[in-house]
Formats: structure tokens, C-alpha cells, sequence
């Protein structure tokens, strides 16, 4: 059983509020993300990257197929179930670092924890611990105001390995970076996920990161083709 | 409890802003609520009090009833309940003075007739000064001593109100032996009080003296069983039965003054609906986040509902903890509030005991928290619509 499996998406979005007419974005689109393995997906802009991303997270439902996370279908859950999943199964970094601003960076990262049900005391360790190996001893008090672009990004990286989920859902995580942060929070993403033995699926545009993973694949014409 | 709800509820509480606002203003609300509960109470409480020992007794018979009642009366006192029992012999009278006049009640009284829970309720200025004439003495408010303009000492003429329509008005000069003051001026400008032997003299019918009565304090709620005890039913009134238009002035206005606070707090509790929608408003951003890193739509309005909530009740406690040290207060407030020149305060107690009607604030408390409850929780409902995909499209 993989931990997301995509099978026959397919997703049209109305072009007009009425109704009268549909665009397709994705196709019947099968995609397994393999455990343990890193995956990118990398196509043009528009091309319907963050759209295949938020499907494969629960975020968004599709026109027609289904997504399996851990062998259970999101459509067929209720909002506490698909909830749960999303909190101890799946780990999200996007390209915003969407943080909660009144919250401090260590708040942050237990967030995900806390949520599902463990005590500030039992999670405290392992956000610590997250936030030394990137490097942010020193910044666990600040909140997302006080910190730097780069620093955001490591800190919504460690919220999203935080409950060590299976898999981990990534739409450009560098994009908003410098070259010099992007680089990296590349590497941290990389190291992070093979040492903690996650899948990764990653969408982006940026070919370089794109190749350092395990499988490649180019969404093209509303469909996959693996490069890798 | 959730720790993540504890923790967001706290942020949200802390954060200086909307739910701040809505603490100051329930307290606000709540604050002059009490504060009027407690003056309209205690105000009543100490308006009944003086129409009680000064003009009317807890329960007046009527005096034909006298020898059989005085036989009651003493040694069984205490089985009765009673505090004491007055032979009263009353009726009206104008009262003239070389400037003014005023309509009065007499009441013939005896010395005993000012005992200790009276004495509470009225002081008086007596004239020291030995009088060699004839003339009877009176005491007279000090309202009605300042309409007519005289002193003590002075003399005023009665033009008795005969109760046999056959005998001649004739008027009677009276000395002004004592001035009283009750506190309240409304009841005061009504009353006067002179020997009740020489009432007798004036007021020869036999219905008009009376026997006032007070119960002991500890059965002032059982008046009906000391009516009982008499077995005099129907030839018993009560302060009430005398004074219809002030007692029914009472009952009206304090459910009227209930009315309206319920109003007010009715539109108190919906504010904190409207705070609560408006919080979520500011936050979808915070909501679509936490929604994304696995929390249910239960979570979100569960902290939500937590922080208004708490800020409602924390805003209640202030109010009523606010409420109750003006209310307190009001005497000295009242008091000095008078020195500045307020005409309108003549119609209250000046100097009242505070009676605190908690079951009333417990009332409005019980309605804010349970209305508000409900309209917090609906406004909540609108979390439900707010997805994690807020946060995409609208970046």
C-alpha cells in the first residue's frame, strides 16, 4: 500500500460562475507516491502542478477518480476523519510559509501535534530537536514576524516533518527564496526526508531541485510522463 | 481539552484588539446593570421599610378589635411573632402657617410608640425649651417645617377634617415640639405625629384608631401566619392595602427595570455573536492554515466559541465585581451627587441599607451566558465554509 495513490484524476474547473462551460486541467491522471521515495512533478506554469498537489493532499476533491492516503479514499470520509489523516499522514510545505503570525516558531511546529491530541510536554522534544537540526536554536521564541524568508521556510519544513508523517506534500517550497536559501532548504528537504525515511512529493518548476529526486515526472497537455 | 484549542484560545485572548473590546464592553453593560439592580432594590426596599414603621405597620387592625387584641398581646407576643403593638388614632387635617399650608396626616401616637426599629428609620429635633402655655405640641417634617417655613417652636393652626359631616370645621392651634426626618421626603411632607389622647380629642370616631403592628424581623415573611393568629382576617390590612398606588408603583417598576435590563442584556449577548463572527472574519487566514495541518472544523469553533466565551464571562465578572463596588457605594454617590444641587433626588432615600438582589444578577448573568452561548455558537457555524484552499486562492 502506497501512502497517496492517484488513480484516474481527473479535474475541470467551470470557466464561468453559471456554469456553461469547463476547462480540463488534469486527465486521468494514476500517480503512486512510493514510500520512502522522493517524487517531482514539474511542468510550466498553469500547467496544474499545486492543482494535482492539493488533490493528492485531501485539500481539494477531484472531477472524477479517487486519491488514496494509506489505502482509504478522502471522498469517503467526513471532515474529522479526512482531518486526521492529513494531520498524522501527510506534512505540507508551501511556497507562502503560511505560519500562524501570533504564534512563536517553536508553537509552530508543534501545531500539527498539539492538534492531534499530544500534550505540549510530549511534543516539546522533538520540535526542538527539529528546529536545532535547521538550525534555528536560537529563533525558537521569535515569531514568523521576526524571521527571515529563509528562516519561515525551515520552520514550515519542521512543522510539516513534526508528526512524522508518511508523506510529505511540496509546492515550490523555494520559490519565494533567494538562490542562496533556496539552495539550502533544498538540501535540508532532501537530507531531512531520507533520513527520516518519508516520501517526498514535490511540485516545481525548478528543474535542478527536480532531478535530485528519486522519480521525475512532467505534466504536460493535462497528463504525466515520467522523466526519471 | 484540546491543547491546540488551549493554545489558540489563550493567543487569541491575549492578543490586544477585538475580544479586548468586547471584555471592556460587557463589562461596561454589566457594570451599571448591577449597580441598578442594586439602587431600584434597595431604594424600594428602604421606601417600604419607612411607609412600614412610620405610617402604616406591618399589619394594622382595626381598632374595634382593640380590647380583644390587647388581651392578646403582651405575654403572648412571643408565640405571635410580634415585635409590637401600637394603638394608632389618625385622620387629615390642613396645616397653616402665617405663610403657607399643606395637607396632612395626624397621627396620634404614645411615647412608646418610637421604639428601636422606628428610632431607625427617623431622627427628630426636639425644642428644649419648656413650654407654659396650654397649646399642644406637634411634631412635623422637616418637608412640610420648610413649606410652611416655620420652626421649632412656632405655632400652626390644624383645620381638622371632622368625620361627622353634621360638626363644625373649627381650627386648632398646635406648637411645633419636634421636627422629623425619615429620608425620604415624599412620605415625610405627609406625616405628622402629636399625642395620641389629645388625637382621640380630634378624631372621636372609633374608625379612626387603629392598632399598628411589627412583626419581628425574622418572620417578615410570614405575615399571613400572624394574620392567621388573629383570626381577624378580614378586618386586617396590610402597608400595602393603604399605600395601593406606591405598592403597585414597586411591583410595576421592578419588573419594568427587569424588562429593560433583560433588553439590554439580550443585545449584549448578541454583540458577542457579532464579535465572534467578526473574529473569524480577521482570522480566516490563521483558520485556513490550521485546518491544512490536520485540524477538524470542530477544533476551529470549538477555540473560537472558548475565546469569546471566556471574554464574555471574564467581561460579566468585571462588571458585576464593578456593579457591586458602585452599588455599594451609592449612599456617599447619592449623597454627594445631592450636594451638587440634583432636584430629582428628592423623591429617593438619601441614606438606605444596600440590599444586594443577587437572584436578580444571577438572573442576568444566567440569561447573558446562555444567550450568548447560543448566538456565539451559530455565528460559528460559518467556520465550516472556510477550507484550506482559502489560502491558495486567495494568494
Amino acid at each position: 500500500m502506497h501512502p497517496i495513490e492517484l488513480i484516474s484524476i481527473t479535474k475541470r474547473f467551470r470557466t464561468s460562475e453559471k456554469g456553461e462551460g469547463e476547462i480540463t486541467i488534469l486527465n486521468n491522471i494514476n500517480l503512486d507516491v512510493i514510500s520512502g521515495q522522493s517524487t517531482a512533478i514539474i511542468g510550466k506554469s498553469g500547467s496544474g502542478k499545486s492543482t494535482l498537489l492539493h488533490i493528492a493532499g485531501g485539500l481539494d476533491s477531484p472531477s472524477e477518480g479517487k486519491v488514496l492516503c494509506k489505502g482509504t479514499d478522502f471522498a469517503s470520509l467526513d471532515d474529522k476523519h479526512r482531518s486526521a489523516l492529513r494531520n498524522l499522514h501527510i506534512g505540507f510545505i508551501f511556497q507562502a510559509n503560511l505560519l500562524l503570525e501570533d504564534f512563536t516558531a517553536l508553537e509552530n511546529v508543534m501545531a500539527p501535534a498539539l492538534i492531534s491530541g499530544k500534550k505540549e510536554s510530549e511534543c516539546k522534544d522533538r520540535a526542538v530537536q527539529l528546529l536545532e537540526r535547521l538550525g534555528l536554536a536560537d529563533r525558537m521564541s521569535h515569531v514568523p514576524g521576526k524571521l527571515s524568508g529563509g528562516e519561515k521556510q525551515r520552520v514550515a519544513i519542521c512543522r510539516a516533518l513534526m508528526n512524522k508523517p508518511e508523506v510529505i506534500l511540496a509546492d515550490e517550497p523555494t520559490g519565494a527564496l533567494d538562490e542562496e536559501n533556496a539552495a539550502e532548504v533544498e538540501e535540508l528537504l532532501l537530507n531531512l526526508v531520507k533520513e527520516e525515511g518519508r516520501s517526498l512529493l514535490l511540485v516545481t518548476h525548478n528543474q535542478d531541485f527536480a532531478y535530485k529526486c528519486d522519480n521525475v515526472y512532467l505534466l504536460k497537455n493535462h497528463g504525466l510522463t515520467k522523466e526519471k | 481539552m484540546n491543547p491546540f484549542v488551549r493554545l489558540w484560545s489563550i493567543k487569541r485572548i491575549t492578543r490586544r484588539g477585538r475580544l479586548t473590546s468586547c471584555l471592556i464592553l460587557i463589562a461596561l453593560v454589566m457594570a451599571p446593570l448591577v449597580c441598578a439592580l442594586i439602587f431600584s432594590d434597595s431604594m424600594m426596599e428602604g421606601i417600604t421599610s419607612k411607609y412600614i414603621y412610620l405610617s402604616d405597620g406591618h399589619v394594622q387592625i382595626n381598632g374595634e378589635h382593640l380590647t380583644s387584641i390587647s388581651s392578646m398581646i403582651g405575654e403572648e407576643n412571643e408565640k405571635l411573632m410580634i415585635y409590637s403593638a401600637d394603638e394608632v388614632t389618625s385622620g387629615y387635617a390642613l396645616m397653616y402657617s402665617a405663610t403657607n399650608t399643606s395637607s396632612v396626616m395626624i397621627k396620634g401616637v404614645s411615647d412608646s410608640y418610637f421604639n428601636e426599629l422606628r428610632m431607625k428609620q427617623i431622627t427628630f429635633e426636639r425644642n428644649t425649651e419648656p413650654s407654659s402655655s396650654s397649646i399642644k405640641g406637634i411634631a412635623i417634617s422637616r418637608a412640610t417645617a420648610r413649606k410652611l417655613e416655620v420652626g421649632l417652636g412656632d405655632r400652626v393652626a390644624l383645620m381638622i377634617v371632622p368625620d361627622d359631616v353634621k360638626k363644625v370645621l373649627r381650627p386648632v392651634l398646635v406648637r411645633i415640639d419636634a421636627i422629623f426626618y425619615s429620608g425620604y421626603d415624599q412620605l415625610d411632607e405627609l406625616l405628622s405625629f402629636i399625642d395620641i389622647d389629645y388625637a382621640k380629642e380630634l378624631y372621636s370616631d372609633d374608625s379612626s384608631t387603629t392598632i399598628e403592628i411589627l412583626v419581628k424581623p425574622d418572620y417578615m415573611e410570614k405575615i399571613n401566619d400572624v394574620i392567621y393568629a388573629f383570626g381577624l382576617e378580614h378586618d386586617i390590612s396590610r402597608w400595602s392595602d393603604h399605600n395601593v398606588s406606591v405598592y403597585e408603583n414597586f411591583v410595576t417598576s421592578r419588573q419594568m427595570i427587569m424588562i429593560i435590563l433583560m433588553l439590554v442584556v439580550v443585545v449584549a449577548a448578541f454583540y458577542t455573536a457579532s464579535v465572534a463572527q467578526q473574529m473569524v472574519q480577521d482570522d480566516i487566514q490563521d483558520i485556513a492554515i490550521v485546518k491544512l495541518v490536520g485540524s477538524s472544523n470542530a477544533l476551529v469553533r470549538k477555540s473560537a466559541f472558548l475565546s469569546v466565551y471566556a471574554v464574555t464571562i471574564a467581561g460579566m465578572i468585571l462588571g458585576i465585581g464593578l456593579g457591586l463596588l458602585i452599588g455599594c457605594n451609592l449612599g456617599p454617590i447619592l449623597t454627594w451627587l445631592s450636594s451638587l444641587g440634583m432636584q430629582s433626588l428628592s423623591f429617593y432615600l438619601l441614606d438606605f441599607s444596600i440590599n444586594i438582589p443577587w437572584l436578580s444578577i444571577a438572573l442576568i448573568c444566567a440569561m447573558l451566558m446562555i444567550i450568548s452561548f447560543i448566538s456565539i455558537r451559530i455565528s460559528l457555524i460559518r467556520t465550516r465554509i472556510i477550507t484550506p484552499m482559502r489560502l491558495f486562492t486567495s494568494l
